[in-house]
């Protein structure tokens, strides 16, 4: 029952993170991603999807999909019609579960965040619903593709997840805020287990948009630098594995790390820009934390949503200058969308993902991309490879729409 | 306090820009105006518009946001702002922290169309102005734009029933304590894309738009109350997962035993017909009666969902039932109930 629930936990429980698995223009899986990301790579090239010929900018992080598809329940059928976000997260979902090796079944929520969802598939319908010859053939088919809910679908029947599912769209913080809410469901006893990630496959309409707004960067994506000029598009997808810490730790198993905290907030500003100030910014920063018990002297990295827009950086800057106050030029800044450029829906997912590795590893990823940090950073922003030893993190996602949240992530101890 | 109650409701329809409008139509009956929608020269499907907003209405959801939005985002900020001054009135709260759950099936597909249009055409003059209102949170956010609200918002896609869903996540919220109120608000815009892409599935599916909003909050005023929302119940029928099985596992869930004279069952009836026969066959049983909106207001996909629960919980506070179920047989994928009393 979605309501009331079954259960309901007396008070909050821990919540440990298990499994994950991702995809980025860094490469397939956790290991390659948790390299590329240390050494501060960055992944991108002309886009090979889609005609970009008439486009002003012309690059984005474009992934190479494995040939294959991962091992799961679907037939041979449904896995041939997946369509490319979809395979991202059956990928993603392959390794998470893998890793988080839930051996007995149980009711799992899966909480999904995207902005296109089946986007490439709608955009496939839209060109033959108004072609010259107006093919019909396969166009049902296309329909139940794109539908939004569809991918969630398809991973919860490649490996029988049973349970509730929901698909956030909340734009740019879709991953995080589908982070957040099955956390909120682990953390209140409603589920033992949740399947949370997000995913975005790059797609003709999104990438127009961005360019018509003149957002996408014709040099380089270089957030928090003094001269950026604007935002790189990136696709990929992150799954998660959630349960309750005590329960993790009973059965042995792999801790990636613990989400310690979890806010969203809505910026009412404009609908494209945000709060010079950054007030929503500042205001799940401020909550998440309160609701880890932590103060910002506590946390030793952010990891920006630093999309390398002019108006972005300036205001999340001043949100995370506010936030720290006199312990702001104690914290480590970084963006990694330097790296894998903008994954939209899946940016918070990876983006945790990026926290937990360098949680574990003991790393700040780099932008190596920024040369000149805005004279406006209080804070310190991570421009090369360092080691560092971390305890918690906060991990910022902010989208079209004023939707803002942040994570607050902890090392497993 | 645990009574998760709707306090307030607000409505968009082809019969009009309020509950009062919406309701009338239904206890009417009376055949709504409809229009042919579809490619030109190609299949094509009744659809029903919302009608042109009056001078009262356009004054209430006049606001620099809406200047150049698509009719989804002027639906759901009319009816969540008609929820939210019926929640004010009835719960006398002026300033709580406010959560919106915007739910929807089919999305800003006027703007999102008309754009990629564009692109295809010569993305180096598709228009900057569409592409911020083709995302799916646009109507929430202008929503939120509007009344000042500054808390959480969650836009959930899906299939029909993602409204109920989006009621089952607000109300968790509200138990959480992350917000005081929350509107859910569901909304859909009519577009010959819609009526394209329904045709290849059903020939006469009246598609509708407008948005159906519920205001709900914790208290222990007698006001109706939002009892239980089932787990999706998922089908697939061409791997042997019938609507009607899933449809089944919804009325077991809700409930559907023990019915008395006062009981009410807000059916799918008026949208897929295959559905509508699946929804007949599992709740053959039910001795209840039954009331059809789609009927009159045509197939909203998920605003058609939130019209159905604002038909219930309208018959609750009228004293003609103590109970209401609301079937809500999805349209591509999955099948959710939702339970109401007083």
């Amino acid at each position: 029952m979605l309501f009331p629930p079954d259960n309901r936990a007396s008070e909050p429980r821990r919540v440990a993170v298990t499994g994950g698995g991702l995809l980025t223009a860094l490469g397939s899986g956790w290991d390659a991603n948790a390299a590329g990301f240390r050494e501060g790579r960055a992944g991108f090239r002309e886009v090979r999807g889609f005609d970009v010929s008439r486009q002003r900018v012309k690059v984005a992080a474009e992934l190479d999909l494995p040939d294959e598809m991962p091992e799961s329940r679907l037939s041979i059928r449904e896995a041939r019609r997946a369509d490319r976000g979809s395979r991202m997260l059956l990928w993603a979902g392959k390794e998470c579960l893998s890793g988080a090796a839930w051996e007995t079944p149980q009711r799992t929520a899966v909480v999904l965040g995207t902005t296109s969802g089946g986007m490439t598939v709608g955009e496939d319908y839209y060109r033959r619903a108004i072609g010259v010859d107006r093919v019909t053939k396969g166009q049902a088919a296309k329909v139940v593709h794109y539908q939004a809910r569809r991918q969630a679908s398809l991973l919860q029947k490649a490996f029988g997840l049973e349970g509730p599912a929901f698909v956030v769209a909340n734009a740019c913080a879709s991953g995080a805020n589908a982070v957040g809410l099955a956390w909120e469901l682990v953390r209140s006893g409603r589920v033992d287990r949740a399947v949370c990630g997000g995913y975005d496959a790059l797609c003709q309409l999104v990438f127009a948009g961005f360019d018509s707004l003149q957002a996408l960067s014709p040099t380089m994506c270089r957030p928090f630098d003094r001269e950026r000029d604007g935002l790189a598009l990136g696709e990929g997808a992150a799954v998660f594995a959630l349960e309750p810490l005590a329960e993790a730790r009973e059965r042995g198993a792999r801790i990636l790390g613990e989400i310690r905290g979890y806010a969203a907030a809505t910026d009412v500003h404009h609908l494209t820009q945000p709060h010079p100030e950054g007030v929503a910014a500042l205001e799940t920063m401020r909550r998440a934390c309160e609701v880890a018990g932590l103060t910002p002297s506590e946390i030793q990295y952010v990891n920006a949503h630093g999309t390398g827009t002019p108006l972005n950086d300036a205001s999340e800057a001043a949100a995370i200058n506010a936030w720290a106050g006199e312990d702001a030029g104690g914290i480590a800044v970084s963006s990694t969308k330097a790296s894998v450029g903008h994954l939209l829906g899946a940016a918070g997912t990876v983006e945790t993902a990026v926290c937990l590795m360098a949680l574990e590893g003991g790393w700040l990823p780099p932008t190596r991309s920024c040369r000149m940090p805005d004279p406006a950073c209080g804070f310190r922003v991570v421009t090369e490879p360092e080691s560092a030893p971390l305890e918690n993190v906060i991990s910022n996602s902010f989208g079209f729409g004023g939707a803002n949240a942040s994570l607050l992530l902890g090392r497993a101890s | 306090m645990s009574r998760v109650v709707v306090a307030g409701m607000g409505a968009v329809s082809s019969a009009g820009w309020s509950v009062a409008e919406l309701l009338s139509a239904i206890e009417s009956g009376a055949a709504l105006e409809r229009v042919r929608s579809g490619y030109p020269g190609r299949r094509e499907l009744d659809a029903l518009n919302a009608p042109k907003p009056t001078k009262e209405v356009q004054a209430r959801i006049r606001h620099p946001r809406l200047r150049r939005v698509s009719g989804i985002s002027r639906f759901a900020v009319a009816a969540g702002l008609e929820a939210l001054a019926e929640a004010r009135t009835q719960t006398g709260i002026e300033t709580p922290r406010v959560g919106v759950v915007f739910c929807s099936t089919c999305g800003c597909v006027t703007y999102s169309r008309k754009f990629f249009h564009e692109v295809l055409e010569d993305p180096e003059l598709a228009s900057p102005m569409l592409f911020p209102d083709t995302v799916f949170n646009a109507p929430a956010s202008h929503l939120a734009a509007v009344f000042g609200g500054t808390g959480e918002s969650y836009t959930l896609v899906g299939d029909s029933g993602t409204a109920a869903e989006g009621a089952a996540l607000a109300a968790n919220r509200l138990l959480d304590g992350a917000v005081d109120l929350c509107l859910v608000v569901a909304a859909e815009e009519n577009n010959w894309l819609i009526a394209d892409a329904v045709g290849h599935f059903a020939k006469s599916v009246p598609i509708a738009e407008g948005a159906g909003a519920l205001a709900l909050t914790l208290s222990e005023a007698p006001l109706p109350r939002l009892d239980k929302v089932t787990d999706p119940q998922f089908y697939d029928t061409a791997a042997g997962s019938p609507a009607t099985d899933a449809l089944e596992r919804v009325a077991a869930q809700l409930g559907a035993v023990d019915v008395g004279a006062n009981d009410l069952l807000l059916s799918g009836k008026g949208g897929f017909s295959r559905l509508a026969e699946a929804e007949q066959m599992a709740w053959a049983g039910w001795g209840g009666r039954t009331m059809d909106v789609k009927t009159v207001v045509g197939e909203g996909f998920a605003a058609g969902a939130m019209w159905q629960m604002i038909a219930a919980v309208s018959a609750l506070r009228k004293g003609a039932a103590s109970r209401a179920l609301v079937s809500l047989p999805g349209a591509y994928q999955f099948a959710i109930g939702a339970g109401f009393s007083i």
